[in-house]
């Protein structure tokens, strides 16, 4: 049984879009389940947009940033850090499991490190199963 | 999506710098050549070549000393001593400092503000005789004093830890007079990254040609553990080099509390071995996280005269182009505050990692709008959303959660 899954990305566009583009030109395929919304920074990342791609029944989502102390807007991703695990906690309350949400540290030139996030994500979707919020299948 | 709403602000046509050295000078020296009018803010009584250069003759060198000499009969550079930095206010194109001169309190205006203070070099004792630096090494050989079998230059270690971005701009120097003055010395030189600007990239082939090795990758070397006093470096390429240093060279180290106090007043923020966060020397020079506001850290704390000068022509000419223009404008992706909402909590005072939020004089928080860079910190925050940031609207992202959710497979 082969589900679609849908997995979410908010990408910051200083290092993570970056980091796609080169995985793009390493010609590295990822998933087309994974979809990618770019952010202007990971700071910019509310809990309740993490909250409301749950609802609207993600699968798994992620919060991709620059590296930690490079970030473009000094400490955005310090911050993205903090709220991830906020929801974190909120999921494993839910019983939706924290897994569910990552937050990855990206440079623009880490094509392969971007493929390997995004199958973690994959991975780990295939082991929780869909999303019970899952209204679109 | 709305097409953005620009504020345009007028540039004051006139640049501040501070500094006390050789960068100093070439940026006051190239941003006058342009036309535009300089305030040269000395830390002390006058311009004096920071004692750091060990390189004596070096392209431009000469050429700088004389033009610290001549700086005061420049009509467009206007000479402030001994100043003290109370405070900066404004945005790019529009600075204010005020400033301590000699106990008077004075203040400048600028478009431009260039930080230039080339930092002192800190003179430590080393117990180990067998570890000298990149200084004294140069006195050694200028001395014609004995050179050892087995050199080792360590690239971003000095006596207080690792320091990943100095350039190796002067290990290259130092190994190539090695190896003239005795090839059969063995020559390692460890180096994150080479960085060889400008014509350097020549003396760097030639270090190269006349054998000497580097080993380049994350710096990993131990010692051997069945053999004391032998190396074991890991190269990434080659694999395991093992070698017995006779002499190992190490960076110096630099005064950095002067510099990041300086960097500080500018609402400028310092890593631990006092470099300014900025960009890359190559693509932006001397920008930092601040608009309007650059710095000459020459190439990261160099020790050849002539790469802070090519950087420092490189910072005039960025600070040039600003100055050239007659607006600037802003506002394309800035957050703005909503009033009615606003509960004045100060959290996008607090967060804001560039200065932007302020209270107005009813107790509501106000952006300005020349400052925020748009990243949107402060708008996930706010407890009472009252902030909401163009082009990145929560509705629009909100939108794309649903469309992206919506959508079959991609």
């Amino acid at each position: 049984m082969s589900q679609i899954k849908r997995v979410i990305g908010y990408c910051c566009e200083h290092g993570a879009i970056g980091a796609a583009e080169s995985a793009g030109v390493e010609r590295r395929q990822f998933s087309p389940e994974v979809l990618i919304i770019p952010v202007p920074c990971v700071g910019r990342v509310d809990v309740l947009h993490l909250l409301q791609a749950f609802r609207e029944g993600a699968d798994a989502v992620f919060v991709a940033g620059c590296l930690e102390k490079n970030c473009h807007h000094l400490y955005g991703n310090i911050e993205a850090r903090k709220r991830v695990d906020q929801v974190k906690r909120i999921l494993d309350s839910l019983g939706l499991s924290g897994d569910r949400l990552e937050l990855f540290n990206l440079a623009s030139n880490q094509g392969r490190e971007f493929k390997v996030s995004v199958d973690v994500m994959l991975e780990r979707v295939e082991r929780l199963g869909p999303n019970p919020l899952g209204v679109h299948r | 999506m709305i097409p953005p709403v620009l504020v345009r602000t007028d540039v004051v046509r006139r640049a501040i710098v501070l500094g006390n050295g050789l960068s100093a000078a070439t940026v006051s020296f190239d941003i006058a050549a342009q036309g535009f009018d300089v305030d040269l803010l000395l830390i002390g009584e006058e311009l004096v070549e920071p004692a750091i250069y060990a390189f004596q003759d070096e392209p431009g060198r000469q050429d700088t000393i004389t033009k610290m000499a001549i700086i005061h009969s420049s009509a467009h550079i206007r000479l402030h001593r001994h100043c003290e930095i109370l405070t900066v206010r404004g945005h790019a194109g529009d600075f204010e400092i005020s400033f301590n001169e000699g106990g008077r309190s004075r203040c400048v205006k600028g478009g431009a503000i260039v930080l230039a203070h080339e930092p002192d070099l800190v003179e430590e004792e080393t117990s180990e005789a067998s570890v000298v630096t990149n200084n004294s090494l140069r006195g050694i050989i200028d001395a014609n004093g004995t050179i050892p079998n087995v050199v080792v230059f360590i690239e971003g270690s000095n006596g207080k830890g690792s320091c990943p971005f100095q350039s190796a701009t002067a290990s290259i120097e130092n190994a190539l007079a090695i190896k003239k003055r005795r090839p059969e010395t063995q020559v390692y030189v460890l180096a994150r990254d080479v960085d060889a600007p400008g014509t350097f990239e020549r003396t760097y082939q030639m270090a190269q040609r006349k054998g000497v090795v580097f080993v380049r990758g994350d710096l990993s070397y131990r010692l051997s553990l069945d053999d004391p006093g032998s190396l074991i470096i890991n190269d990434p390429v080659i694999g395991e080099i093992r070698v017995r240093p006779d002499l190992i060279v190490r960076e110096a180290t630099f005064d950095i509390q002067s510099n990041s106090h300086l960097a500080r007043k500018l609402g400028l923020r310092s890593s631990d071995n006092g470099m300014v966060q900025g960009f890359s020397t190559r693509l932006h020079a001397g920008e930092t996280k601040r608009e309007g506001v650059f710095v000459c850290q020459g190439l990261n704390a160099s020790l050849l005269a002539s790469d802070n000068i090519s950087e420092a022509c490189a910072v005039a000419s960025s600070v040039s182009e600003l100055l050239s223009r007659s607006f600037l404008e802003h506002g394309a992706e800035v957050a703005i505050v909503d009033k009615e909402k606003c509960s004045a909590c100060l959290a996008c005072v607090r967060i804001c990692p560039y200065d932007a939020p302020l209270l107005d004089e009813k107790g509501k928080a106000e952006i300005q709008v020349a400052i925020c860079q748009g990243c949107g910190m402060c708008v996930s925050l706010c407890p009472s959303k009252a902030i909401d940031q163009k082009r990145w609207t929560d509705a629009r992202l909100s939108a794309e959660i649903i469309i992206v959710s919506k959508g079959e497979g991609g």
